[in-house]
């Protein structure tokens, strides 16, 4: 199935950050890091649709995945 | 330490002790208790009987990474209850080591004249200056490093606050060339510019006035503290905040559907990615700007920028998430040139970007410019510098705005502006807009921070982290720190504890420290109780509680009684 996929920060600077992904079926956000080797120690906040998710929550088509390195408000 | 008292109805400024209620406190705990012991809650606070409050917090000038901050205070015009605002900069840090604990402004003058208060190795006095009489703060500043010291730190207000203008705020210099530095809200500028002070020119002191009562324990205390900021993921070198800066979160808040758009209608913006910290660093080093610079000496983790045009000219310096948000998404604007240019116009006029980005919304949404049009809003801000009839009714901030257009959704909470997370989507911050003694105020308790705590669209747990976070409001606004430093101290409170007693010798235990925090508010939430302000002031606006927000539909649902028990366990 095709995800899209947006990468924030310093997390990947080589990858671009926004991309269409093509994933296996019952992928899992966690699936999603290892398939980018994105490093998890550096993710601070994960989102699908807009709304905040972790790694084992499941991907589904067509969503909108955004990863963040650690952030703060203020 | 000293206490200066300025009485601007004899024009005199005396120096003198520092009497004993007020010995142990210091930034907003100083300025909440001396609002309780000497200012008539229920007063006019463009009055001869508020007074306004200058004071670095506990831990100012005494070497502490991140915690030169300057508090500001009196009662504000807009909530007409207790306000604190605090700036970076060189003004804290110049005061404790003046061994000042702060600078009390009295009274107003007999005639409408305008001066200077100039502070240094003891001195304290007042200087006419006509001169100065319609100038930006930028000019303000400028002149008067020119006139005393490079060195000097200046404190000034523009031309909204020498017109009273709610939406003012007071603007600090830091290092070097910086200017703009702001204690934005409440409306504290007004207040300035209605004791008929201009500027505050702080010399730089000599030697510094610091002593320690066991210089080991707060050395190690100290050390400790900023080794674990420089260590902390969010906060170092290779951190979000000291790379893209406040801004880093704009493309998070974005997702999260929180960030202001159109005059609070929609929690995501269609071209958040022009605005995005990333956005934002990449412009600023391909124009030959600044990244990753400070605003206090010291400070490890540098989370300013100076944003430059096309040629490499500098617009404005920093450039902010508040900023971008309220000026940016919520008037529809996608282009950082644009936010800087009217970041700039507001900062030489001396207004709170918050408080006037939410007005020039609602002065949208009444027709008077459009969504995304950077000519028609700028025409508009400018007239808040011109003192139009118009400028000064956005100068007087979103309620005002509304009031007099006709506008009912204006997002405000006790009189004063929402910052750049709609309480729809954050549940969290909403409970602090809604309870604060504040008003709505993000440094007052933000949750964004705490978002694997609590869901921030879900109504469990929200009252109870708001709590939680407006105590640790309540202690950095107190001991100067920056809000981003707090990390190290919520996981070691007694770092805190170790490095107030190295300097006091007060002997404080992580009890004591966590008391005196909660002290602050209950003093806070005592002086809006005499002024008249009831739990229906601190409200949501019903609109809010009706309207659902794009994308997640969601509305304020945190119910009134909850509200009103947050504080039950202070």
């Amino acid at each position: 199935m095709d995800i899209e996929v947006k990468i924030f920060g310093h997390l990947a600077p080589s990858l671009p950050h926004h991309q269409e992904l093509n994933v296996p079926e019952n992928a899992k956000v966690e699936d999603v890091t290892k398939i980018l080797r994105l490093d998890s120690n550096l993710i601070g906040l994960i989102t699908i649709d807009g709304r905040q998710s972790e790694d084992q929550n499941l991907v589904t088509p067509g969503c909108h995945l955004c990863f963040f390195p650690y952030l703060t408000g203020g | 330490m000293k206490l200066i008292r300025v009485d601007m109805a004899q024009l005199q400024a005396s120096t003198g002790p520092v009497p004993g209620v007020y010995e142990r406190l210091g930034g907003r705990a100083l300025i909440a208790r001396l609002l309780l012991e000497e200012i008539p809650p229920d007063c006019d606070a463009l009055g001869k009987h508020n007074k306004l409050i200058f004071a670095p917090g506990l831990l100012g000038g005494a070497g502490v990474a991140t915690a030169g901050r300057l508090s500001v205070g009196g009662k504000s015009p807009l909530t007409s209850g207790v306000k604190e605002a605090n700036a970076g900069g060189t003004a804290g840090d110049a005061l404790g080591h003046l061994g000042i604990k702060a600078i009390v402004v009295e009274g107003i003058p007999a005639q409408k004249d305008i001066y200077i208060l100039h502070v240094g190795e003891d001195l304290a006095e007042l200087i006419p200056a006509k001169e100065l009489v319609g100038l930006g703060t930028y000019a303000t500043s400028e002149k008067l490093q020119g006139k005393y010291r490079k060195t000097a730190t200046i404190i000034s207000i523009g031309q909204a606050g020498e017109m009273q203008l709610r939406g003012a705020g007071i603007v600090v210099t830091g290092m070097g060339d910086q200017r703009s530095n702001v204690a934005a809200r409440g409306g504290l500028g007004s207040v300035m510019g209605s004791k008929g002070i201009k500027a505050v020119v702080i010399d730089k002191a000599k030697v510094k006035a610091t002593e320690y009562s066991d210089h080991e324990l707060f050395r190690s205390a100290a050390k400790t503290f900023m080794q674990t900021l420089v260590n902390d993921p969010k906060l170092g070198t290779k951190g979000t905040q000291h790379l893209y800066g406040t801004a880093s979160i704009v493309a998070a808040v974005n997702e999260l559907g929180a960030l202001p758009t159109r005059n609070f209608s929609s929690g995501s913006f269609e071209s958040s990615s022009k605005l995005t910290g990333e956005t934002l660093r990449e412009t600023t080093l391909a124009r030959g700007g600044l990244a990753g610079t400070r605003c206090m000496p010291g400070c490890t983790i540098a989370c300013r920028n100076v944003y430059a045009d096309e040629s490499g000219n500098p617009i404005v310096g920093t450039l902010q998430y508040e900023t971008i948000a309220l000026i940016g998404s919520n008037l529809g604007l996608d282009n950082l040139d644009d936010v800087a240019r009217l970041n700039f116009a507001c900062n030489d006029f001396g207004l709170d970007t918050i408080e006037t980005g939410a007005a020039l919304g609602v002065a949208i949404e009444a027709g008077l410019a459009e969504y995304g049009n950077y000519k028609s809003i700028n025409a508009l801000l400018q007239q808040v510098g011109e003192g139009t009839t118009l400028g000064r009714v956005i100068g007087n901030g979103a309620v005002t705005t509304g009031q007099v257009l006709g506008v009912r959704r204006v997002p405000a909470a006790l009189g004063q502006a929402m910052p750049g997370y709609d309480p729809r989507a954050l549940k969290g911050n909403g409970v602090t807009y809604a309870t604060s003694p504040q008003g709505a105020d993000h440094t007052a308790g933000n949750a964004f921070g705490a978002r694997k705590q609590v869901d921030p669209l879900g109504t469990e747990g929200q009252c109870a982290l708001s709590l939680k976070l407006q105590v640790i409001a309540a202690m950095l606004d107190s001991t100067g720190l920056c809000l981003f430093a707090r990390p190290p101290i919520i996981a070691n409170p007694q770092l805190m504890v170790d490095m107030v007693n190295g300097i006091y010798g007060w002997n404080w235990t992580v009890e004591d420290y966590d008391q005196f925090n909660r002290e602050v508010l209950r003093t806070e939430l005592e002086f809006n109780r005499r002024a008249g302000i009831t739990s229906k002031d601190y409200r949501i606006p019903e609109y809010m509680q009706d309207e659902a927000l794009p994308p997640h539909k969601s509305v304020f649902n945190i119910p009134d009684i909850e509200l009103d028990r947050v504080f039950d366990t202070l």
